[in-house]
């Protein structure tokens, strides 16, 4: 497998039989995981690729580290007994192929490095906010809450009412009702405006791991088909956004909560 | 129907204040129940309306009962009132309906906040209850951010630039300068509060008020017991609230505040007057952009030209048409979440009566108004108020 196509801040090469993602960083040789990264996101990542061009994805083993729950949530995919083995390697990639696991080595010349010092101590804070025993001081959205509007959240369901409505609502201004009549929005859009919060100000949530990346981004969005939505960006230490700037929406990891990390969509600048 | 007067306001003042809740909440009832011209007595007072978000969580339940029980009304029919940084607002307009029903005649409004004596973390977790907690928080944001998003589309769509932002806090922390009870008492210059430390960009740290501690009461009564209290009331003519979409990403524009105009146009309806008419307004600051909002959805200015207003220093202290914040505003008085609404009103009752500090006197002032807003604009309330009841 040679040719690898950036998709959604990594790189995903695809054969017929066999397709494989990784991440766009490296620390010396080995390929590891950006700030809000992980095989969960990485695999909802490789699954809208191949849905993308058309190419169903039946999945008949599912390798323990990625959430199911996420997966499930985020992308179109079958399960059945026969099918795709989605498997996380011991870098920062996975593979998932019919019959053998592929052999590829990342392509170190479209990687960038990553700041060892930042990389570590992101690490350490994901391992502190996201031990049981961590009681956030965060906003509390309770497991239930998370998960009542987590397809919402990871595949932008919203609802046909005349104009599309995202995120779902019980009841429009005039009072009626809303049907369930649901389709997913596309996860593209423009940011209509922005801004960078120091870590003095962000969030309780962010407490731990705002003062190492020197404050978060947060854009906010129109979506090519029309609803509003603000969403923290990828690897925000290293971008700065502008109103016109299009995006692709994707899935990261949020935060933690209760020993849970809490996943959602984030914004990507597109070149 | 019942006219309804304020017969008496006072409050404590902003900032780090040593005393709790109930010291603090008996410090401003006092100041108030000694501000009234003739004899008044706390058992004299028919209902109570205290705004709080009960910041920290310390007495979250029944916090009207046990801040009363200290200021002589034990027994009274009490409450808190909760609409995040509007609640004190929301308090005094449910004090208004009270005896516009006829079912009172001497009601209490206040509000209370101690924001200060908590620890960073746990404070960063209250500053952002009130704010949309699963979409908006989530994203990262907290109000310094929601306001920030408001401020760069804002300057992306009309002729206006953060410099006119500095105007704004230049002005109120000049018109804040010799306030007593104001919590930063400082003149800013242009360059200070422009090159101030980046909270939230576009906004900086002269961009935003401070957390303080305060708490702030004002009396009213019905017309046909005012004369028992005082021969001097200022009236209110109005009172108007509405709401809008909690979060930012619902509302079809977030370059204004429907909240606002909605009830500003009430408000102005049932006065009898117009935005022309308003000789000083204690407008909702809680950012510099919202005070450029606020001025354009009231009606001092056309939109789009907030940035113009807030340029020409037509605002500012009897040199403009409007007085915009005599007080210093939230900016430079202090924001102490539940306390602001009616401490905006106590600033107002004073002005009209020509009660403040000589040196920050609006001249000729009588027609007033104050504007309270919960979060980013999802709550907002409303009061005209004169000298003169008809």
């Amino acid at each position: 497998m040679k040719d690898f196509h950036p998709w959604h801040g990594y790189l995903v090469a695809s054969e017929e039989d066999c397709h494989y993602i990784c991440s766009t960083w490296q620390l010396g040789e080995q390929c590891v995981f950006g700030y809000d990264s992980d095989y969960t996101t990485m695999a909802v990542a490789l699954i809208k690729f191949l849905t993308a061009r058309e190419h169903p994805v039946i999945l008949k083993v599912i390798d323990e580290k990625i959430s199911i729950d996420v997966l499930a949530a985020s992308t179109e995919h079958e399960i059945a007994d026969s099918g795709y083995t989605l498997s996380c390697n011991s870098d920062a990639s996975l593979a998932m192929f019919l019959d053998d696991a592929p052999v590829v080595a990342p392509p170190t010349e479209a990687m960038k490095a990553i700041n060892p010092e930042t990389y570590s101590k992101i690490n350490q804070a994901w391992d502190e906010e996201s031990n049981e025993r961590n009681i956030s001081q965060g906003a509390y959205v309770s497991g239930q809450q998370y998960s009542e509007s987590l397809e919402s959240r990871l595949s932008l369901t919203a609802q046909s009412h005349d104009v599309l409505i995202w995120p779902q609502r019980q009841m429009d201004a005039d009072g009626v009702v809303i049907e369930d009549n649901i389709m997913r929005l596309r996860p593209t859009g423009t940011v209509t405006s922005w801004t960078k919060l120091s870590a003095a100000g962000a969030p309780s949530e962010f407490a731990i791991r705002a003062p190492i990346l020197g404050g978060i981004a947060t854009v906010m969005v129109q979506t090519t088909d029309g609803p509003n939505g603000v969403f923290l960006l990828v690897d925000d230490d290293t971008t700065t956004p502008e109103i016109g700037a299009s995006v692709d929406l994707v899935v990261r990891r949020l935060y933690a909560q209760e020993g849970l990390i809490r996943y959602g969509l984030k914004a990507i600048l597109k070149n | 129907m019942v006219d309804v007067a304020i017969i008496g306001a006072g409050q404590t003042k902003y900032g780090n204040h040593q005393l709790g809740m109930k010291g603090m909440w008996a410090e401003a009832a006092v100041n108030a129940f000694d501000s009234v011209d003739k004899d008044f007595q706390p058992n004299q007072i028919d209902e109570a309306y205290i705004g709080s978000v009960a910041f920290g969580g310390g007495q979250l339940g029944n916090t009207a009962a046990l801040l009363t029980e200290h200021t002589g009304m034990q027994g009274k029919p009490v409450r808190r009132v909760e609409n995040a940084c509007a609640s004190s607002g929301f308090a005094l307009r449910d004090a208004w309906m009270a005896i516009k029903s006829g079912q009172a005649d001497v009601v209490i409004a206040g509000g209370i906040e101690k924001m200060n004596d908590l620890t960073p973390e746990r404070k960063r977790f209250w500053l952002g209850v009130s704010g949309d907690t699963e979409w908006e928080r989530l994203a990262g944001l907290t109000f310094p951010g929601t306001y920030a998003l408001m401020a760069r589309r804002y300057f992306h769509e009309f002729d206006s630039t953060h410099d006119d932002l500095v105007n704004i806090s230049v002005k109120n922390h000049y018109h804040g300068l010799d306030n007593e009870v104001a919590h930063i008492r400082k003149d800013v210059s242009f360059d200070k509060a422009k090159n101030g430390f980046m909270v939230a960009d576009p906004l900086t740290l002269y961009d935003c008020c401070p957390t303080s501690d305060g708490a702030s009461c004002v009396i009213l009564a019905a017309d046909h017991v005012v004369s028992q209290f005082t021969e001097d009331p200022v009236w209110i003519k109005s009172s108007a609230a509405a709401s809008d979409y909690l979060a930012l990403h619902d509302r079809p524009s977030i370059t204004q505040l429907m909240a606002t105009q909605k009830a500003a146009k009430r408000a102005y309806s049932m006065a009898g007057i117009s935005a022309e008419d308003v000789d000083i307004a204690e407008v909702h600051d809680c950012f510099t952009i919202a005070e450029l909002f606020a001025t354009e959805d009231l009606g001092f200015t056309e939109r789009g030209t907030g940035g113009h207003f807030a340029r020409e220093n037509r605002g500012r202290r009897n040199e403009g048409t409007t007085c915009i914040n005599p007080s210093g505003g939230l900016k430079s008085k202090g924001h102490p979440l539940g306390a602001t609404g009616t401490g905006q009103t106590v600033e107002i009752f004073k002005q009209l009566r020509n009660e403040v500090e000589s040196t920050r006197q609006v001249r000729d002032a009588n027609i007033g108004l104050s504007h309270n807003v919960g979060g980013s604009g999802a709550t907002c309330s409303i009061h005209v108020y004169g000298r003169d009841r008809d």
